[in-house]
């Protein structure tokens, strides 16, 4: 009994060490900006309205400003649309910014304080560069190259300018030209497609089929282009000078293609790619600029839970200490995969998933200036209205990834 | 069905306490005791009831409780920040996407436990009820996409959403009596440490499409999902109540040969339970796809705010000459 007795009196000093102790832990360390990780989906009560995020910067605010793609009655190429969001992913703006102004291409590219994309006339289907200021909104023409059209893909160059792929219907050639920062064209040269994939383009941009992995880049003093040559959807190389093609990886057809490609070091780059029902990524291979070869050559790691001929977006990233490359895709079952490699050893690091219950699809992804990441989708939401949306990764998140500390 | 399980374990518990009542008075090897303030055990026997009168009516009472008690909590929850998924593009819209929570107070959750008091006088008492307390709330958030040129062009969206959040609590609580005698009115303040067990999330989806040719709702789909990590641990924070207390039975004086029990005291009584931080736990927000990108729902940061009202019953394990 007097053992029950001094338990009974200890009762309320238990309680008050209980109370103290347990408030000092979880409860204190219950904090997380909400700018470090959010889910947004931007929406309209409106029906008929459609979206398609195409490319994602970082401004000066820490925001973020979202290029994409909207549905318009009076063409059936899709209007270039940006809106712009707070560091939190509140909406800001949204402008339309002309109604000529079509086809926006992937590729925000900084120019100072401002943001510039190229898109396609809705009539004549030539190029604009069009520069746009995040803080007001505003937009200026900087270029239109009439004779370059169908603009297809764009990529900066660390020396200034762009690398601009574009189709001739009437000779039907890809055409690739490299322009200077006004959009002004140093050369501009063609490449025979010897068939007339016209259609195959007009259905990549309208998206009444599969989105084809257009591409241009840089790899040492050439440019590459990812497009249709030769009677097959192809990656060519092409001298940076005069736009000399100097090399080839065919593919067979528009089924075998490159799905994407960064540049690692020197010639030495992490791509993807499909064949037909597969999708293999390659964490690294070395391409030679100067000779012929073929894209079912490339050995990768296949992977059968992605979507028929999946889309990758293919980034240098470096989180936790570590040179990483993430890998962006889409599954099956309409999740965001995003998969690490360490770039000195090929070795996966890690994989996320975004996005469950509902369709969404990766457009784009960057690093943010508070070390984390960035993820523009597409989805549709409740299953029928397509819009535009945003996941955020906090830093702690992408090191995770990269395969950083673990959560305990 | 829960109704039907508080009261068994109510009634479990109230014979346990009753047991432990008894095995302390029988370990000590002697019947229980009425008169005496030092042994502190209640028991029974009629040896010495005048002077357990006489000392009853100098100011005997009990010191040391143990018992039961259960009820049920009225739960509402304050959202002191806000947090979205689907996000208007149009901030002059009256698209505001926001959550609409359920009235104030109008979740039925329970609770469950053990109640234990100590006298410090014949009016202050401090009393430590650790139980199992569950709290409810819930909210409502809903979408609408329509075309103005066609009537019949819309679908609404309306998730219904319920949480229930349980805790082994731990109440700590300085109770005043505002008088003295069997009928005995009182007010109490204190703190509680709750240890969270289980959390559950329930959406029902509700969809009307008119352009599928349906008037009516064509789908209702329910959802349940355990999101133990969405919430803290801890929960922390002050409650502050009233309630009347009723001592009956045997006493000191008045204890009855075949009982043995004492005095049994029955309480009633209401507390406002005001918690004191966030019980969302931030880092796991956004962690589950399923209820961020699936169901566009994301928790809002949380306070608990609950009112209890309690039934219990104590049982007297010593007596003290005040």
């Amino acid at each position: 009994m007097k053992f029950l007795n001094s338990i009974l009196a200890r009762i309320p000093g238990i309680g008050a060490i209980i109370i103290i102790l347990a408030t000092s832990c979880d409860i204190q360390d219950n904090t997380v900006e909400p700018q470090d990780v959010f889910t947004r989906v931007y929406n309209t009560d409106n029906y008929g309205d459609a979206f398609y995020p195409i490319s994602i910067a970082q401004t000066a605010d820490s925001g973020y400003l979202i290029l994409g793609g909207r549905e318009v009655t009076d063409t059936q190429f899709l209007s270039a649309y940006l809106i712009k969001v707070d560091a939190q992913g509140d909406f800001q703006w949204e402008r339309t910014p002309s109604e000529n102004y079509v086809n926006p291409l992937n590729g925000l590219v900084k120019s100072g304080t401002s943001y510039q994309f190229f898109c396609m006339d809705k009539l004549n289907l030539g190029t604009y560069l069009v520069q746009v200021e995040d803080q007001a909104g505003s937009f200026t023409q900087v270029g239109y190259l009439e004779a370059l059209q169908y603009p297809l893909a764009i990529s900066s160059i660390t020396s200034g300018g762009f690398v601009v792929q574009g189709y001739n219907r009437e000779d039907q050639t890809t055409v690739l030209a490299r322009l200077n920062q006004n959009a002004v064209a140093i050369w501009q040269e063609e490449y025979d497609t010897f068939e007339d994939v016209e259609e195959n383009i007009i259905k990549h941009m309208i998206r009444t089929s599969r989105p084809l992995p257009f591409m241009t880049g840089s790899v040492g003093n050439s440019f590459f282009f990812n497009g249709f040559y030769n009677y097959s959807f192809s990656m060519g190389f092409v001298n940076a000078s005069d736009g000399t093609l100097t090399g080839v990886i065919n593919g067979p057809g528009v089924d075998d293609a490159i799905s994407g490609a960064t540049q690692i070091n020197g010639n030495e780059f992490a791509m993807a790619r499909y064949s037909f029902l597969e999708n293999k990524i390659i964490p690294s291979y070395n391409i030679s600029v100067n000779s012929i070869e073929a894209t079912g050559d490339l050995e990768g790691l296949q992977f059968d839970e992605l979507t028929q001929q999946a889309n990758f977006t293919i980034k240098k990233v470096n989180a936790a200490g570590k040179a990483t490359v993430i890998f962006g895709t889409e599954t099956k079952t309409g999740q965001i995969l995003l998969l690490a490699y360490d770039q000195t050893d090929q070795t996966l690091l890690g994989s996320r998933y975004l996005g469950f219950g509902q369709p969404y699809q990766m457009a784009d992804f960057s690093t943010t200036q508070d070390g984390g990441l960035i993820v523009l989708a597409s989805t549709h939401i409740t299953g029928r209205f397509p819009r535009l949306a945003l996941f955020k990764l906090s830093q702690f998140d992408l090191e995770q990834l990269a395969g950083g500390p673990q959560p305990q | 069905m829960k109704v039907k399980s508080l009261c068994i374990t109510l009634l479990m518990l109230c014979f346990a306490s009753v047991a432990i009542a008894q095995f302390a008075g029988k370990k000590d090897g002697k019947k229980p005791r009425r008169d005496s303030n030092k042994s502190g055990l209640f028991g029974g026997g009629k040896k010495n009831q005048k002077s357990q009168v006489k000392s009853r009516f100098q100011g005997e009472a009990p010191q040391w409780q143990l018992g039961v008690k259960g009820g049920v909590n009225l739960g509402h929850v304050e959202a002191t920040q806000s947090y979205t998924v689907v996000t208007p593009l149009d901030l002059g819209s009256n698209l505001t996407n926001a959550k609409m929570y359920d009235q104030a107070y109008s979740n039925m959750g329970n609770h469950i436990g053990l109640t234990s008091s100590f006298a410090v006088n014949p009016n202050i008492s401090l009393s430590f009820e650790p139980g199992y307390t569950t709290v409810k709330f819930g909210y409502e958030t809903s979408y609408q996409w329509s075309q103005f040129e066609d009537q019949q062009s819309y679908v609404n969206v309306t998730n219904d959403v319920d949480h229930s959040i349980s805790y082994l609590d731990f109440p700590l609580m300085l109770r005043y009596h505002l008088k003295t005698g069997p009928l005995k009115p009182y007010i109490q303040l204190g703190g509680y440490y709750g240890f969270r067990t289980n959390a559950d999330k329930n959406i029902n989806t509700r969809i009307e499409d008119g352009a599928a040719g349906g008037l009516d709702e064509i789908s209702n789909v329910s959802e349940r999902i355990g999101v133990d990590e969405l919430f803290l641990r801890s929960s922390a924070g002050v409650l502050g109540g009233a309630g009347v207390s009723l001592d009956v039975g045997s006493s000191p004086t008045g204890m009855n040969a075949g009982s043995d029990l004492g005095t049994v005291r029955f309480s009633l009584g209401v507390n406002y339970r005001y918690g004191l931080h966030n019980v969302v736990d931030v880092k796991n927000r956004y962690d589950d796809s399923s209820l961020t990108s699936g169901s566009y729902d994301v928790t809002d940061d949380l306070e608990l705010r609950n009112i209890e009202i309690y039934l219990g019953c104590q049982f007297t394990l010593k007596y003290k000459n005040f």
